[in-house]
């Protein structure tokens, strides 16, 4: 064994090291000193700015929408408190993690594809920003985002307002729905200064599209601290919200309120029980504001808001009666003998228009043989109706009148009373896809290559029973009948009463908007409306059969033809092709006849006989009206 | 006198080196509080864990710091047997993590022989030289016997993989080389044998460990951030730490870079940064001090040991906390790649812990029986 011990001179070997190794070790502490003051004090300024750009990000908060109510107050677009799973895609791997979420959310095969094809998207632009993923989680989905969000990068759960719309269908149309914003449609928003995100809601249809900049509210801007994998400090994905910094505070949107009164279309649904189809407007007859606005079939706009699935579409686009149409606006029908009073209106009113010779005589009358001929061609009317005046004629619908009428008034005429009571016009409503309608002139039958470029006088003894080429909808017809009912008056038709800041100030208020007054003696207003009185009231009237005592009400029943195509024989067709084939029923009308308050226009589309099929629809609702929303 | 070993009265006194305790304790108990705030993040049971290593690590110095150095002395090249054979045996039946092998599961806790490996080789070449005693420098065949007590565990721990781990020990059996004089040419041809070995050495590195020095070695060169990926990303998060703690930090606690998780690994290899930029460079210059001092002091220690093997010990002890104090403050202050070795008493770890204290023990214990000190001939076999 080695000796242990030496004697002492042993160590002389190490001496003279130990000074150059403590030299060397002091010059390197000495180094990393110098290191640290460079970093933390002449550059500290740098880094204290780092590790606060670090950890500090700004985001985008949405606001809460403004709500929507009807007359009554009663709410019908509102937000409700729900839970949105986010996915932040600078966090998130797709690859990884997408699987398992879409398992936790239990998604559809097709939206989950949908979804991670914008998350990819996304990591290009807007990385931080929150994207959504599903919302209004159940609590299923919650309570399995909540045991594993930890595991998730990326996920997080917020409390988003969401959109309810809680008479489902019955003010769909009117009301609209949200869904989220288009690429194109935020790049259009942008360049008009408006701030949208993808994800986004926006109004679609109705007035939540219409009023979307009063209803939305405006963005505000917050400063979080989020921790190295971007989540939020002090915020679990249930928790509350600690050390957030407003930049810009969230203005909640203004909210709506509407002429409109859900109890009313409510009652206007009732009444069309046992129609598959069909439409309605009641209008103000005093303002022009509207009370019900009815289209039927309709939808369910709260289905739409996260965005129906290619199953859901496709029944509602397969359905044949159009739900998503709005038949009081975006549609338009052939008035049939709904434009009468007006026609009649105008013989009154210029005489001087008559052919010379043939004095026109408000008691002069005509002999109606059940059809009337015109250059060998028959004009049919719906029955024989003998000596018949203008008064009778209005009262029985009497064709024949009316054509002898047309063809002394001329076309250009008949075109002219019915766009001065706003025919062929948008009404200007604030709505979205309104259609203005036909109303044909000399002039446009010969602008139409379809027509050989020529006028003949049979196409205005057509446009007097509103067949042919002439088109109106039913909000026309509502704010016509309006104007022939106060005496001319010619109002807008309107849907928002008021504008509310979210505080409940009026922010905006709409007096009626009178578009024109329409010249009417007192004699020749008197006359129509006792016409369109005689309509219910008089034994012969085509809606006799509704007479109601202690409701005075006016009005005029019609049957529009629809254009059929007979290509089997009656016995051969199917029960789906003979319904096609019925007419549309009308009634037009307004009460109390002397002092209108309300005037009601209904279309059963192929009901069949207007007197029949739409006037009893009308008079339960303006029976419900007097009885339950105005009592008198 | 001392015939019996024991004289009265001198022999009673207890020879503790109290600048060095003293030192030692205020690392470890400000190590204690920046761990706390460090796995605030994370969990804080590690706290409690490395607080019951602190303990443990406490009663093995003071066993050390009691028992005669010439026991290591003689149980040296065991204690290097029994650590080589569990560093194998690491490789074998080790636990993983974070990618590496470097644990050995001994029921409910975990050791890693790597760091009782470099207390083994300290002690087993301060042997090797203690009794080697020559009038003349030393050549090249002098260093190869420790040069491949060095290099086989080094070649063992860098396929675990830990390349800091790997580093030190080649930097201690350097270090304590420096002690001995050595002939002019032969320096000369280790420098070469270096330069050859190196580019040799690297082809043995695993991928990421390439890339961190790639990338380290690229950000070196260039002024923008490079990809904020891995290595780099974990480098500048590092530096923006220690950086925005500025002059006086930004308190116990309050680091963002820390408390927000930026601060990478930032309880085992990041302490330092997480220490920076809660106490700015008032507490960084406090640390390096009290670092500085220890490595000094231990220096002393080796001066005034009073044979070869305690001064070997002493200056292999204070290589063993320089490297890494050198290592890891540099890389967290971005001067060095990214290689994981500890900031000692600073980073979470038992064996880490364990280990420095028992260096700490032996320099204790050296110091105590430095010559002309009471403790000097006690225990002497006669």
């Amino acid at each position: 064994m080695a000796p242990l011990f030496g004697p002492p001179g042993e160590l002389s070997e190490f001496r003279g090291r130990y000074r150059w190794i403590a030299l060397f070790v002091a010059v390197v502490f000495l180094g990393l000193l110098a290191r640290a003051a460079q970093l933390q004090v002449f550059e500290g300024y740098e880094y204290v700015e780092k590790s606060r750009h670090n950890v500090e990000r700004t985001r985008d908060i949405p606001t809460e929408r403004g709500v929507v109510r009807d007359a009554e107050g009663q709410l019908l677009a509102y937000n409700t408190p729900a839970y949105t799973a986010f996915v932040t895609p600078e966090f998130f791997d797709v690859e990884e993690d997408w699987d398992t979420v879409v398992r936790y959310l239990n998604l559809g095969p097709e939206r989950a594809a949908k979804l991670r094809e914008q998350l990819v998207k996304l990591r290009g632009l807007k990385r931080y920003q929150p994207y959504p993923v599903a919302e209004n989680l159940d609590d299923r989905q919650l309570a399995l985002l909540m045991a594993h969000h930890t595991e998730l990068d990326g996920l997080s759960v917020e409390e988003t307002p969401m959109r309810v719309y809680p008479l489902r269908q019955l003010a769909a149309h009117l009301v609209g729905y949200l869904n989220e914003i288009s690429e194109d449609e935020i790049e259009r928003q942008r360049a008009e200064g408006y701030r949208y995100f993808p994800g986004d809601k926006v109004g679609r249809t109705g007035l939540e599209r219409v009023w979307e900049r009063e209803l939305r509210g405006r963005r505000g801007r917050v400063t979080v601290i989020v921790n190295a994998k971007g989540v939020e400090k002090g915020k679990d994905p249930f928790g509350a919200t600690t050390g957030r910094r407003y930049e810009i505070r969230p203005v909640p949107g203004n909210d709506l309120i509407l002429s409109f009164n859900a109890r009313l279309e409510a009652i206007v649904d009732q009444a069309f029980r046992g129609h598959p189809a069909g439409a309605a407007v009641v209008l103000d007859a005093r303002t022009g504001f509207v009370l019900a606005m009815y289209s039927k079939p309709s939808f369910d706009p709260n289905a739409f808001i996260q965005g129906l699935s290619t199953e859901e579409q496709k029944i509602l686009q397969e359905n044949p009666f159009f739900p998503q149409h709005d038949k009081t606006v975006m549609d338009h029908y052939f008035p049939g003998s709904l434009l009468k009073p007006f026609l009649a209106l105008a013989a009154l009113e210029q005489p001087q228009m008559l052919e010379p010779g043939d004095v026109f005589d408000p008691a002069a009358r005509f002999d109606c043989q059940g059809a009337y001929e015109l250059a060998g061609q028959r004009f049919r009317c719906t029955k024989v109706h003998g000596l018949v005046d203008l008064h009778e004629a209005i009262v029985q619908s009497c064709n024949v009148f009316f054509f002898q009428l047309a063809r002394r008034m001329g076309i250009d005429r008949l075109a002219q009373i019915a766009r001065e009571f706003g025919f062929g016009s948008k009404t200007g409503i604030a709505l979205t896809r309104e259609v203005p309608g036909l109303v044909p002139d000399k002039a446009w039958f010969r602008s139409r290559p379809e027509y050989g470029f020529q006028y003949r006088v049979g196409y205005a003894l057509l446009a007097a029973i509103g067949q042919h080429n002439t088109k109106v909808t039913l909000l026309q017809l509502a704010s016509a009948y309006a104007a022939l009912a106060n005496g001319g008056y010619l109002y807008r038709p309107q849907l928002v009463k008021e504008v509310l800041y979210p505080d409940g100030r009026v922010r905006m208020s709409f007096a009626p908007e009178l578009i024109r007054r329409i010249g009417m003696s007192d004699d020749s207003h008197r006359r129509i409306i006792d016409a369109l009185r005689g309509v219910v009231e008089a034994p012969q009237g085509t809606a006799h059969d509704q007479w109601t005592p202690g409701l005075e009400i006016a009005g005029k029943t019609g049957t529009a033809e629809v254009s059929r195509r007979r290509e089997r024989r009656r016995d051969q067709r199917t029960t789906e092709e003979r319904y096609r084939e019925r007419d549309h029923a009308w009634f037009a009308g307004f009460a109390p006849a002397d002092d209108p308050e309300i005037v009601v226009v209904v279309l059963v589309e192929h009901g069949g006989y207007g007197g029949r099929y739409a006037a009893p629809i009308a008079f339960e609702i303006f029976r419900e009206y007097f009885k339950r929303i105005a009592p008198r | 006198m001392m015939t019996s070993g024991l004289g009265p009265g001198r022999t009673r006194r207890i020879v503790l080196d109290l600048p060095l305790v003293f030192a030692v304790a205020c690392i470890a108990v400000l190590g204690l509080l920046n761990l706390r705030s460090a796995v605030s993040v994370v969990n804080l049971t590690f706290y409690e864990t490395q607080l019951k290593w602190f303990a443990a690590g406490g009663t093995a110095a003071l066993v050390v710091w009691l028992v005669d150095h010439r026991l290591f002395l003689r149980y040296a090249w065991v204690s290097y047997a029994v650590f080589l054979v569990l560093l194998v045996l690491v490789l074998v039946v080790g636990r993983q993590a974070n990618q590496a092998q470097r644990w050995l599961n001994l029921g409910p806790i975990g050791l890693q022989p790597s760091e009782f490996m470099k207390i083994a080789i300290i002690l087993a070449i301060a042997r090797l030289f203690h009794g080697e005693v020559r009038p003349e420098p030393r050549t090249l065949k002098d260093f190869l016997l420790p040069a491949a007590l060095t290099a086989v565990p080094t070649a063992l721990v860098l396929k675990q993989p830990d390349l800091g781990t790997a580093l030190i020990y080649p930097l201690i059996f350097f270090s304590m080389a420096t002690l001995l004089r050595v002939r002019a040419r032969s320096v000369l041809f280790a420098v070469l044998g270096i330069a050859i070995t190196v580019p040799i050495a690297w082809s043995f590195l695993h991928g990421y460990q390439k890339e961190r020095v790639v990338t380290f070695f690229a950000s070196l060169f260039s002024k923008e951030q490079l990809d904020v990926q891995d290595a780099a990303w974990q480098t500048t998060q590092s530096k923006i730490a220690v950086g925005s703690g500025h002059i006086f930090g930004k308190g116990f606690l309050h680091g963002t870079q820390n408390q927000l998780g930026f601060v990478p690994f930032q309880h085992t290899d990041f302490p330092f940064a997480v220490w920076g930029e809660e106490h700015g460079f008032v507490g960084v210059a406090l640390l390096i001090a009290l670092y500085l001092f220890v490595v000094l002091w231990a220096l002393r220690i080796a001066t005034r040991a009073r044979d070869r093997f305690g001064a070997l010990v002493a200056v292999g002890v204070a290589a063993m906390i320089f490297w890494h104090v050198a290592i890891n403050m540099g890389m967290v202050l971005g001067l060095l790649p990214v290689v994981g070795v500890t900031l000692p008493l600073f980073s979470y770890g038992g064996s880490s812990v364990l280990a420095n204290l028992m260096g700490i023990g032996l320099l204790l214990g050296i110091s105590a029986r430095r010559t002309g000190s009471p403790w000097e001939g006690l225990g002497r076999r006669r």
